[in-house]
């Protein structure tokens, strides 16, 4: 051979030329590319390419604390006000609550907002969409509108719900951070049709994921809320004087 | 090295088959060996090939720094003050000439629509006060303590209905502190440059005067004043 | 110039193959959070004292923990209980907004401040008078033995990006293990002013 040293690499990267070459050469450009294709999916193969995206949720149990993210929630009930504090429903409608017990499980505060986007607006419970923003530019009141139904005739597509605001039971005010460790008794509020008669609310809880390093860079580190990972029933009291005098206390 | 390739001196480039010898150069039968070939010289210097290159290395540096500068832009520049555009002795006139996007609030026809704003400021008077007037709204305010008031009277000529709102009446000392930089003054006014019966931000009057208050440190030796809309232009007066 | 391919060896593959693991155990390994020329100028101090931090001097008065903190307007209570830390700053450039106020505690675990009652995070002051301001942490009882507060010009999120190459305070609370325990305890209130003037002038206030 004309090349002397037949090093271990390089012999094993001419065997595999030529058992290509071998295979390949008869092929038309077609048969290559259906070849190279077939190849490569066998090659993720091992890496869970096939496996199913699984949908699985814990159930929510009333009272059991569950770990989301950096928080640990336990949902304590659901309860429904005409008013708490300085939201005003529009008429017809009123204000669902649901009472949880919160606390930051992490080593550095994290936003009340990033728990809130972790609990969304109960879906088909006749929560009040968010109002558009152009109507909010024609109009100056921040209360979404009166509509009853939930979806807007003219949207094809469904219309968003709100993140919740959230109160602190306790002495009425709102807060932007949770710190580590404390525990808050907190209430996630939105506004719910008055036409909503059941006696439970459904509730789903969202995995938030943490991102290190986001794909366009603008955002490294945050929480990312990302799949359902606890749904359930939660009974829906009817407002007790209790619980109001509790959340509404000012 | 471990590479293996055949020097081809005499044939740069040529795929030679294997087994076979050189190809004959002419005049050259089969079996006769080749003269010497001469060896090429010396290659120029790493340096004297990349000449060029080096000289233009900095201008390349330079471009791509200035390139990257967006965020000095975005982030820096428009927000202090950090261009000066006229300045002026004691008793002098300063020429402000700046550009900011109207909303059109006060005067619709001007709405979305980027203005110059240009306005002539002489100072008449810095002075030292024990007291401070009492506010538009509000109880009296007190001197604190270890702070001593300023009292800057200024004069300004402008066309009319010129937008004077976020003005900066800045008293700056020796050591370039530089005192009374909030668009808003010790005694609560966000309207600073407006004449004293003015209702709003616009000017009414080609020529007006103002007297704006400062509270600075007792020891601070007042140098200048600058007068700026919130920047990055502003025109400084010196103080006799 | 070159004839054929050029071949791959042992001693070429272990190069390559050496290059990137050490590529990958250098980028893996190194910390990257805090690089050297980035870190922040750490200025020491205890309760009392007037620190310079170059663009301002900064004195923390007081500090008092409590239940319930109310102002005019509000009354929040405490999840944990409240820190609150009574600061007075004296800018020393130009018009200044001091936006880090964080408490860190014995076992590193960060807090912030929160906007209930009469209590600030962001500060706005300029040079020529001393601004007074009550900040307030909600925190829990383990956090408070040995806590210190930190407080800048630049904000603390993102690991204290803000505060990059610039002046920041630390200064130690002054609890110790056994305080701690008593003041989790009690059940004060404390009722906080909008920021000021250190002497209380009647009512006029920055705006």
């Amino acid at each position: 051979m004309k090349h002397a040293r037949n090093g271990g690499p390089d012999v094993a990267f001419r065997l595999g030329r030529r058992l290509i070459a071998a295979v390949a050469d008869d092929m038309s450009t077609v048969q290559r590319v259906v070849a190279g294709v077939v190849a490569a999916l066998v090659g993720i193969s091992p890496f869970g390419a096939w496996n199913e995206v699984e949908a699985k949720a814990d159930p929510i149990v009333a009272g059991t604390p569950v770990e989301v993210g950096p928080f640990e929630v336990t949902i304590v009930k659901a309860a429904t006000a005409d008013e708490l504090a300085y939201l005003v429903p529009a008429p017809g409608n009123h204000l669902l609550a649901v009472v949880a017990d919160v606390t930051n499980t992490g080593e550095v505060p994290e936003y009340t907002n990033t728990f809130a986007r972790a609990i969304p607006a109960p879906k088909d419970a006749g929560i009040i969409p968010e109002k558009p923003i152009e109507d909010l530019a024609a109009d100056p009141s921040a209360a979404p509108s009166a509509s009853a139904a939930p979806e807007e005739p003219e949207e094809p597509e469904e219309p968003k719900l709100p993140t919740a605001t959230v109160f602190n039971v306790e002495d009425g005010t709102e807060f932007t951070f949770l710190n580590p460790d404390v525990t808050y008794r907190v209430a996630l509020i939105w506004e719910q049709s008055g036409d909503y008669a059941e006696k439970t609310v459904p509730l789903e809880m969202v995995e938030l994921e943490w991102v290190e390093d986001d794909p366009q860079g603008l955002d490294d580190g945050h929480w990312f809320p990302n799949e359902v990972i606890f749904q359930g029933q939660i009974p829906l009291n009817p407002p007790k004087p209790a619980a109001d005098a509790e959340a509404a206390q000012q | 090295m471990t590479t293996l390739v055949t020097p081809a001196a005499s044939d740069p480039g040529q795929n030679m088959p294997l087994g076979m010898a050189p190809s004959l150069r002419p005049g050259m039968l089969p079996g006769m060996i080749p003269p010497n070939t001469p060896v090429p010289a010396r290659r120029k210097g790493w340096w004297r090939r990349n000449a060029v290159w080096l000289v233009l290395l900095p201008v390349a540096i330079a471009t791509a720094a200035g390139a990257s500068s967006f965020r000095v832009w975005a982030f820096w520049w428009p927000v202090g003050l950090h261009l000066e555009v006229d300045r002026a002795a004691a008793g002098g006139t300063a020429h402000l000439a700046d550009e900011y996007l109207d909303m059109g609030f006060d005067v619709p026809e001007r709405a979305n629509t980027t203005v110059q704003r240009e306005i002539a400021a002489t100072v008449t008077g810095v002075e030292q006060v024990d007291q401070l007037p009492p506010p538009a709204y509000g109880d009296p305010v007190l001197i604190p303590d270890g702070s001593v008031a300023y009292e800057v009277r200024m004069h300004f000529a402008a066309e009319l209905q010129t937008d004077v709102s976020g003005c900066q009446i800045i008293l700056v000392a020796e050591d370039g502190t530089r005192y009374g930089e909030s668009a808003s003054d010790v005694l609560g006014s966000s309207n600073r440059c407006s004449a004293p019966d003015a209702e709003g931000f616009i000017s009414e009057q080609p020529e007006w005067d103002v007297t704006s208050y400062v509270l600075a440190d007792p020891d601070a030796e007042i140098t200048q004043v600058r007068l700026a809309f919130g920047g990055p232009e502003y025109v400084t007066i010196g103080l006799p | 110039m070159r004839h054929g391919r050029r071949r791959i060896t042992w001693k070429g593959t272990a190069l390559v193959v050496g290059a990137v693991a050490a590529a990958c155990t250098l980028v893996t390994y190194v910390p990257q959070d805090t690089l050297i020329v980035e870190t922040p100028f750490v200025v020491e101090g205890a309760v009392g004292e007037t620190l310079d931090l170059t663009y301002a001097e900064l004195t923390v008065t007081d500090v008092r923990i409590a239940d319930t903190v109310t102002s005019f307007s509000e009354a929040a209570a405490a999840g944990g209980t409240f820190v609150v830390v009574d600061a007075t700053w004296r800018a020393t450039q130009g018009a200044t907004a001091f936006s880090g106020a964080e408490i860190t505690d014995a076992e590193g675990r960060r807090f912030w401040p929160t906007n209930q009652a009469d209590c600030e995070s962001i500060v706005n002051a300029q040079p020529g008078y001393s601004w007074r301001v009550s900040y307030c942490f909600d925190v829990p009882k383990e956090a408070l033995a040995g806590a210190t507060v930190r407080l800048a010009r630049g904000d603390q999120k993102e690991e204290h990006a803000g505060q990059r190459r610039d002046a920041v305070a630390v200064i130690d609370l002054g609890i110790s293990r056994e305080e701690a325990d008593t003041l989790w305890e009690a059940t004060e209130t404390v009722t906080t002013e909008p920021p000021g003037y250190p002497v209380a002038t009647t009512g006029g206030s920055e705006g």
